[in-house]
């Protein structure tokens, strides 16, 4: 998500496209933007955002909003630091397993991580002693252990990037530990933490599963809860909160999560000695995987065991009948298979415009696909349907049809596809082409020959992305899906909104497994193969 | 300008957190120099990998010592845990017969009297170089700041980032800052490779004068050989962990411990020969050897240059390198011992070519005494 957002570097060649690629890409562009365009029009035009304005029930959400952002950004920044500094420079035990440990909170979508404290808490929970934690501490609480990766990776790799030799500098210079780190290693560490702090504040900004089960008034459980009933304050603080995040997108782009020119590296050295405290640390930094990943699975697999209420289809208790799981399975499935094709196809002119082409429209395109990236899922979604509802004809016949839905999650994901599609781009050295234009060999053949299977693995990864995103996707899911179309991410929604636990747990485990191997292929091993040492 | 302390305000001077505790008695004579160093059967290893093995070496204070040897030889280590960054397996470090590491101690780097210039000078990015190099100070002193930037000759770049810096400059900021807290020891990690040549001869000239002057005992790890002749009074060659040899520059060139340090320092000719009474008959000439204990077949050391060639003869030029100052000949030829098998030598002589390839030159090595070793 970092590099998603980081925005697009110099590149040599700038012809510009050609005609026929500069309409296509127009029209790609124009499909991304259109429903926040016509958002952003008709919010404008019936001058709603005043009224909202004015009559101030706009100020509790946004600061709701705001509380939650603030909080759960300080906490899991310094979370994520604290794990990533020492992980990567204290002497810890297992500091391999730890490492990739501490990242993999990052499986479980923040509504899942809510229904397992629901879960947990409360009557026939696994520790009904503990009071439900509704409200702002609970949201605090999941968001904070579920988006603290987004802020431990960023600096993890920093940290990778940036030689020891200035720590052991202060160490011999006559400093200990703690003020080299303050002094020396934080401030060289500054954008990255900057840049996961803005992350996680989108992050929760954009939240909409977590907040809403745990009953936290931000501004995405209003504007869910009030689109039907009161439609002029749902689409006004809809515009607030996609304001807001393209805001922080920016920001994010100027604080430039930009890399360091890795020196050579040496063999991994720790700068911190933790002495006598090694393995109380060691089992410390252990606690944010038992909470985040571990917890949940073993609270899912005790509601599994234990059974529980449902009704009609459904689980209740061991042994029961699996296949209401079928059709919620295929739904994901053919959901996130078919938004990753169709992502991979519409970003890819776009990519090949922006690396090879290059002109102003090719950079508008790429920078409108991006943005999408910024908005939360629930203003994708709203927005999609003030546009569909709003504009009769084949356009308007498309609400709660799977290829509207589709189309959400393109535009949602896009940015993804986008960057997949454009390192696939880059893996294909311009000389190569030209040296197989030399040779004389026809581009049919040039293309299946050579082009094809570099592109195929940043493709591959390109549609296995907005896949793993997709099979997570709530709030857009919810919004538009089909009447009757089920997925794994509304199973898990509709029973835990209903206290259905057995049924909850045993869904959640089945979208845990999908998205940890995806999350595995797709995100982590690269991570730390590209951070290895 | 106080460039020249004398060697009593030296000998007083301590780095920082290494105030001398009361109970401290020095057991060297009055004589022996502050910032001396003595590593005693130091070892170290890394899973299976022995760093450094039973490496024991000694520098008098206020001289220097070069640690020469290839990639991977176990000096950085060595060098490291002087710093106090590494720890050792056993043996012990002492500087000025206070243990800094042994089996049971470990000064941590941060109380240890020792400054460290880092291969990539490591300078701090977010601060100036005023602020680099006040960082081991105790407490802000801007007069010291100003002096050692005086030194090294950097007054005016005191309010740069080291982004705004040459290479040549952070190098030397890196020695401003490394000399600030008044170490006893300075530890070079390959401080000068990352320059390139011609700066670099320039750099190490003024860095090891600087070091004299200032009397200060340094330790350079390097893996060139002309650096380590530069720098180092002393020069120990390392190979796998252990040090080959330990002696002056001249001693390591003309009297190799081994043939291993014969061949890494300087070119090496190893021209076969039979032995007997201190002398062996070879293709170049008799040559007399130091030690008259070897007979029998031998191979004598015969540096390029102790070569010189004359028209005519049993050689033939293969090849001639013309370098500008020397010239250097590849020649072919018989090898006396065994007359069938010929054998390839090398010889440089001042000046500009004298022979063309494929002309035959006699080869005779000029007379002085030769160090011969066994065949191998």
């Amino acid at each position: 998500m970092t590099e998603v957002l980081a925005g697009t570097h110099a590149r040599s060649r700038r012809r510009g496209p050609g005609v026929l690629l500069g309409a296509g890409i127009t029209i790609i562009g124009l499909l991304f933007a259109a429903p926040f365009l016509y958002l952003l029009i008709s919010v404008v035009r019936s001058g709603s955002v005043l009224d909202v304005l004015g009559s101030g029930a706009i100020g509790r959400p946004l600061l709701n909003s705001l509380i939650l952002g603030v909080s759960v950004s300080a906490a899991a920044t310094v979370l994520g630091t604290l794990a990533a500094v020492l992980v990567q420079r204290a002497d810890v035990r297992g500091r391999r397993v730890l490492r990739i440990a501490l990242a993999l909170p990052l499986v479980l979508p923040s509504y899942v991580g809510a229904t397992a404290l629901l879960a947990a808490t409360g009557v026939g929970g696994m520790l009904p002693f503990i009071p439900r934690p509704v409200g702002f501490w609970g949201a605090f609480a999941v968001l904070t252990i579920f988006t603290y990766p987004y802020a431990y990776l960023p600096v993890l790799a920093r940290l990778t990037m940036i030689p020891t030799s200035t720590e052991e500098a202060a160490r011999v210079l006559g400093r200990s530990a703690w003020p080299t780190t303050w002094r020396v290693l934080l401030p060289q560490l500054r954008p990255a933490i900057a840049g996961g702090a803005l992350l996680v504040f989108l992050y929760t900004l954009s939240d909409f599963g977590a907040v809403s089960l745990l009953r936290y008034d931000t501004l995405t459980r209003v504007i869910y809860s009030s689109r039907l009933l009161d439609r002029d304050l749902s689409l006004a603080l809809g515009l607030i909160l996609a304001v807001l995040a393209l805001a922080i997108a920016l920001l994010m782009r100027r604080a430039g999560v930009g890399a360091a020119p890795p020196l050579a590296r040496t063999r991994w050295q720790p700068t911190i000695t933790l002495g006598r405290w090694r393995s109380a640390v060691s089992a410390i930094l252990l606690l944010p995987l038992l909470i985040g990943v571990v917890l949940p699975i073993v609270i899912f697999v005790y509601w599994v065991l234990r059974g529980g209420t449902t009704v009609g289809v459904g689980y209740s208790g061991w042994g029961d009948d699996l296949s209401f799981l079928v059709s919620p399975l295929l739904g994901s499935a053919s959901a996130a298979i078919t938004a990753g094709v169709v992502a991979v196809l519409v970003t890819l002119p776009v990519a090949y415009a922006v690396e090879r082409r290059g002109g102003v429209l090719s950079e508008l395109s790429g920078s409108v696909v991006t943005s999408v990236f910024a908005l939360p899922g629930l203003v994708v979604a709203l927005a999609i349907i003030t546009w569909t509802l709003g504009t009769p004809g084949p356009i308007g016949s498309l609400y709660q049809t799977f290829p509207l839905l589709i189309l959400a999650y393109v535009l949602h994901f896009g940015a993804q596809s986008l960057t997949g599609t454009r390192s696939a781009i880059t893996a294909v050295p311009v000389r190569l082409e030209e040296a197989a234009e030399s040779l004389g060999v026809p581009w049919r053949r040039r293309f299946l020959r050579v082009d094809l299977p570099l592109l195929l693995p940043g493709l591959l990864a390109a549609g296995g992305l907005v896949m793993l995103s997709t099979m997570k996707e709530l709030p857009a899911t919810l919004m538009l899906a089909p009447i009757g179309f089920e997925t794994l991410a509304t199973v898990i929604w509709g029973a835990a909104e209903d206290g259905f636990f057995a049924e909850v747990g045993i869904t959640s485990i089945l979208l845990i497994a999908l998205s940890g191997v995806l999350t595995w292929f797709l995100v982590l091993r690269k991570e730390f193969h590209d951070t290895q040492t | 300008m106080t460039r020249r302390p004398d060697r009593r305000a030296v000998s007083t001077l301590t780095g920082p957190g290494s105030s001398p505790q009361p109970g401290d008695a020095n057991p060297y004579p009055e004589s022996v120099p502050s910032g001396t160093l003595v590593v005693t059967d130091v070892n170290r290893s890394f899973g299976t990998v022995a760093a450094v093995r039973d490496v024991s070496v000694s520098l008098l204070g206020g001289g220097s010592l070069a640690l020469l040897g290839p990639s991977g030889c176990g000096k950085t280590t060595l060098l490291r845990i002087i710093a106090g960054l590494e720890r050792l397996d056993s043996g012990s470090v002492s500087l000025d017969g206070r243990v800094l590491t042994d089996a049971t101690t470990f000064v941590p780097a941060q109380k240890r009297p020792v400054g460290m210039v880092f291969h990539d000078w490591a300078l701090f990015p977010n601060m100036t170089v005023a602020a680099n190099v006040a960082f081991g100070l105790r407490r802000r002193n801007s007069e010291r700041v100003q002096q050692v930037l005086d030194m090294v000759g950097l007054t005016e770049l005191a309010d740069r980032k080291p982004h705004q810096l040459s290479a040549g400059q952070a190098q030397r900021v890196a020695l401003a800052r490394t000399l600030a807290p008044r170490p006893q020891l300075v530890l070079f990690d390959e401080p000068f490779s990352s320059l390139d040549a011609d700066l670099r001869g320039r750099v190490r000239a003024q860095v090891s004068a600087l070091m004299a002057e200032l009397g200060i005992s340094a330790v350079y790890v390097t893996h060139d050989q002309d650096e380590a002749f530069v720098l180092g009074d002393r020069i120990a060659v390392m190979r796998d962990g252990a040090i080959q040899q330990d002696a002056a520059p001249d001693i390591i060139y003309e009297q190799p411990a081994s043939r291993w340090v014969a061949d890494f320092v300087g070119g090496a000719n190893w021209v076969r020969g039979f032995a007997a009474d201190g002398v062996a008959r070879t293709a170049v000439g008799l040559l007399s050897m130091e030690s008259a204990s070897l007979t029998g077949d031998v191979e004598v050391l015969v540096r390029p240059e102790q070569l010189s060639l004359r028209s005519g003869g049993d050689f033939e030029v293969l090849r001639v390198d013309y370098t500008g100052p020397v010239t250097t000949y590849d020649i072919i030829g018989p090898d006396a011992s065994r007359g069938t098998v010929s054998a390839q030598l090398r010889a440089s002589m001042p000046g500009p070519p004298r022979f063309a390839p494929g002309s035959r030159v006699s080869a005779n090595a000029v007379d002085r005494r030769y160090r011969a070793f066994p065949p191998s």
